[in-house]
């Protein structure tokens, strides 16, 4: 039976708003544990994703398959069995995490395997002959990095980065499901409590599209940016 | 919360599923005792009842419709196996029907039919079950909205510990270092923080995950009612059910109010059973491994 | 390394799924998952156009709704939109089970971004061609049929089989709220087998299997629509 689904409190319902002021701590902590969580798993999904888009690109086939092999398994299974995997299947091998580094582990893993196919298209974006007109112009190494390959490569990757972090930010929500006091768990917790599920909910709501509405703009208007360029 | 098959191939002493499966088989057929239920209060089984009761609608229909739970191992659960419902709830079902049909509580005169507990009220009021046993506790809400038969099973909270596990009950783990595993949300919850106020909690979605974690030790007990505990340790051998009872949840025939009647009748049986041994030996079948058996509650 | 080779290989880990009862099992969950992602994707793809026509509304009133929507069910997790359902729906009586509820939470979900994909396979139609097909003389709904619609079906096929690889991880958090799909039996098999990594690793591979080859066969379709395949739709959603 779903909490808040329960009804008939006798009485009058408090006044709307007033279940949200009363654990208004507890919910913003949740937020703050969800940033964290965010943070340091997009920290290393961006080492992650690094790492295995450039193996994905070297001219050594077993490194080339270590890459495929990482990028294809993470991206095509569920971040939910990934996470239970992390929390609840290693402690069969004697590695028994707590809820917040299973969680934000998995969640690093399974984004990296997308990072590194930004980062692999981001790289083979810039075409050959780009490097060698440069080169046949007499740049340097360095120069070429910098005013041709780097420029190019942000352009490529950042826009799809974005849309990554925002999925990042959203994808947090799964640590609630081994309980790490996220946003999303205490917000449960709270509506549980208070059966004010309207209010509870709407703030998680709100918090949610707080972090992510703004920066789906930024992306959006990066997108639009590049997609006129294209064309 | 559903369950997994037994395995064939697995050398385990025979589940008590399977055992369950071939008892209930037995008492359906052979062992019926109609003239037992007999008496002052209960209708005699095979009489005929009032033109106008419940009863006689159901035996001029020919079979029992009962609402259940089909995912609540040991008392309303689905044998993937056997492909029928069975449990602590189908039984009492049976006894009904026995009465009803004299004696008769094969396939043919009871007919139960999957509810969930969002569905247990409106499947009455709408009239496409006669009875629900469904694991339902009396509450005066839903009072409003049905009759009760008097309670046929007292469930409450109680503990699911490792076997080794030293506590004896929830007053035992109310200690900072102490850690116990629940629903988020439900009223296990809201009661563990009023009987172990200190503890720590770990709260998951559901109780799978709270058997795997006490598993793995990441919980020293899992607490909430009884019915689901059972459930539990029926899935794991290496755990056990311990302290007495510190909620109360009476579980309650449901009843349509409409059912002139049919709410006596059924109590009648209850009576029966409670005194005639029946009751006991249900329970002895279902939930005998994991504790004595209790007096029928009144 | 003892270790490692007890609780890895070990037979008797393993043991469970030499048994045909385990594989019913799971194919029953499998069964679920996937009548969870077919009722989504049919109920999104119908919403998801209608929302498409509703965003490209000269009525302000009506694109503002359809925007509101679109942004707002984008920005939120996919489990708070299967909570929230599973809250909601009970509470209103709407006669779902857990199942329904869950594709109700998945459709809600997937029709924005369906909505999005097909706003961009239409806008991604460079105007030149809408222009000459009107100076020669086609009204709007014959362009739209015989010059915008054909290309733009075509160019939304890898971002609509890319959201179905989505959505078929997401049925997976139908297991939170008590639906028995693989992912819920995976847990269930290791509650009694104590096998975790084993069954979520056979679950795993399931899920792989569905979906690498789905997107293979994106990639074929890319290759066969060929030229400058510009993959147009948001990629914003994993």
């Amino acid at each position: 039976m779903p909490p808040g689904a329960a009804t008939a409190v006798p009485g009058a319902p408090p006044p709307f708003g007033t279940a949200l002021a009363n654990n208004l701590p507890l919910l913003l902590s949740g937020l703050v544990t969800t940033v964290s969580l965010s943070a340091l798993a997009l920290i290393l999904a961006l080492a992650l994703g690094l790492v295995f888009g450039v193996l994905r690109i070297t001219p050594l086939a077993p490194l080339r398959a270590l890459g495929t092999v990482y990028v294809e398994f993470f991206r095509n299974t569920p971040l939910l069995v990934q996470t239970f995997f992390a929390y609840f299947g290693l402690p069969a091998v004697g590695v028994k995490l707590p809820g917040f580094t299973a969680a934000f582990l998995a969640l690093g893993i399974y984004t990296g395997s997308f990072v590194a196919e930004v980062v692999r298209a981001g790289i083979l974006s810039i075409g050959r002959g780009q490097l060698e007109a440069a080169r046949a112009l007499g740049l340097s190494y360095a120069q070429m990095m910098r005013h041709v390959v780097v420029p190019q490569a942000v352009a490529t990757t950042v826009p799809p980065l974005g849309n990554l972090v925002i999925a990042l930010v959203k994808n947090s929500s799964l640590a609630s499901t081994i309980a790490v006091a996220d946003l999303m768990y205490n917000g449960e917790i709270v509506n549980s409590r208070t059966f004010a599920t309207y209010e509870i909910f709407g703030f998680v709501a709100l918090c949610y599209l707080v972090l992510t509405l703004p920066m789906g703009g930024l992306v959006g208007a990066l997108e639009h940016r590049l997609t006129r360029y294209r064309r | 919360m559903m369950h997994l098959p037994r395995r064939a191939a697995f050398a385990r002493p025979v589940s008590v599923l399977l055992a369950a499966a071939l008892v209930a088989c037995g008492t359906a057929g052979g062992n019926a005792a109609p003239s037992g239920l007999a008496s002052a209060t209960a209708r005699p089984a095979g009489t005929s009842f009032p033109a106008t009761s419940y009863m006689a609608k159901i035996v001029q229909r020919g079979k029992l419709i009962a609402g259940v739970k089909q995912d609540v191992l040991l008392f309303g659960y689905l044998n993937p196996r056997t492909n029928q419902i069975e449990g602590f709830d189908i039984d009492v079902v049976k006894e009904i029907a026995k009465a009803l049909f004299n004696g008769d509580a094969s396939a043919s005169r009871v007919e139960f039919k999957p509810v969930t507990s969002a569905q247990r009220i409106p499947a009455l009021q709408e009239g496409s079950v006669d009875i629900v046993a469904a694991t339902m506790t009396i509450t005066d809400e839903r009072k409003q909205q049905i009759d009760f038969s008097d309670v046929y099973y007292s469930a409450g909270q109680r503990l699911l510990v490792k076997k080794d596990s030293t506590a004896t009950k929830i007053q035992d783990l109310d200690k900072a270092d102490k850690t116990i595993c629940a629903a988020k949300g439900s009223t296990s919850e809201q009661n563990i923080t009023k009987f172990a106020p200190t503890a720590q909690k770990l709260l998951f979605d559901g109780y799978a995950e709270c058997l795997t974690a006490l598993q793995q030790g990441r919980t020293d007990a899992i607490s909430t009612d009884d019915v689901i505990l059972a459930g539990l340790a029926e899935q794991d051998p290496n755990t056990k059910l311990v302290g007495d009872k510190f909620t109360d949840e009476p579980y309650g025939l449901g009843i349509a109010k409409t059912s002139t009647g049919f709410t006596e009748f059924v109590n009648g049986v209850l009576r029966q059973i409670k005194t005639n041994g029946r009751w006991k030996a249900t329970y002895q079948q279902w939930l005998g491994k994991f504790g004595p058996v209790p007096e029928p509650p009144k | 390394m003892d270790l490692l080779y007890q609780q890895l290989l070990a037979p008797k880990k393993w043991s469970a799924f030499l048994d045909l009862g385990i594989w019913r099992f799971l194919w029953a969950g499998l069964s679920v998952t996937l009548q969870i992602a077919a009722a989504s994707i049919v109920l999104s793809l119908i919403l998801g156009l209608l929302l498409a026509v509703m965003r490209s509304s000269r009525l302000p009133v009506i694109s503002w709704i359809a925007v509101v929507y679109i942004e707002v069910v984008r920005a939120l997790p996919v489990l708070f939109m299967i909570f929230f359902t599973w809250v909601v729906a009970s509470r209103a009586g709407l006669g779902l089970n857990l199942v329904g509820q869950a594709s109700l939470a998945l459709t809600i979900y997937t029709a924005a971004i369906n909505a999005e994909i097909i706003r961009a396979g239409i806008a991604s139609i460079e105007r030149g061609q809408v222009e000459a097909s009107r100076s020669l003389g086609m009204t709007y709904t014959q362009t739209m049929r015989y010059v915008v619609l054909p290309q733009a079906l075509r160019r939304m096929v890898p971002a609509q089989v890319s959201q179905i690889i989505t959505l078929i991880k997401d049925t997976s958090l139908a297991a939170v709220i008590g639906v028995g799909d693989l992912t819920r039996r995976a847990q269930i098999i290791y509650q009694s087998e104590f096998n975790p990594i084993q069954s979520l690793f056979v679950v795993a591979l399931i899920y792989f299997a569905i979906n690498y080859s789905l997107s293979l066969l994106t990639r074929r379709w890319e290759l066969a629509i060929g030229g400058t395949v510009q993959a147009v739709g948001p990629s914003r959603d994993h």
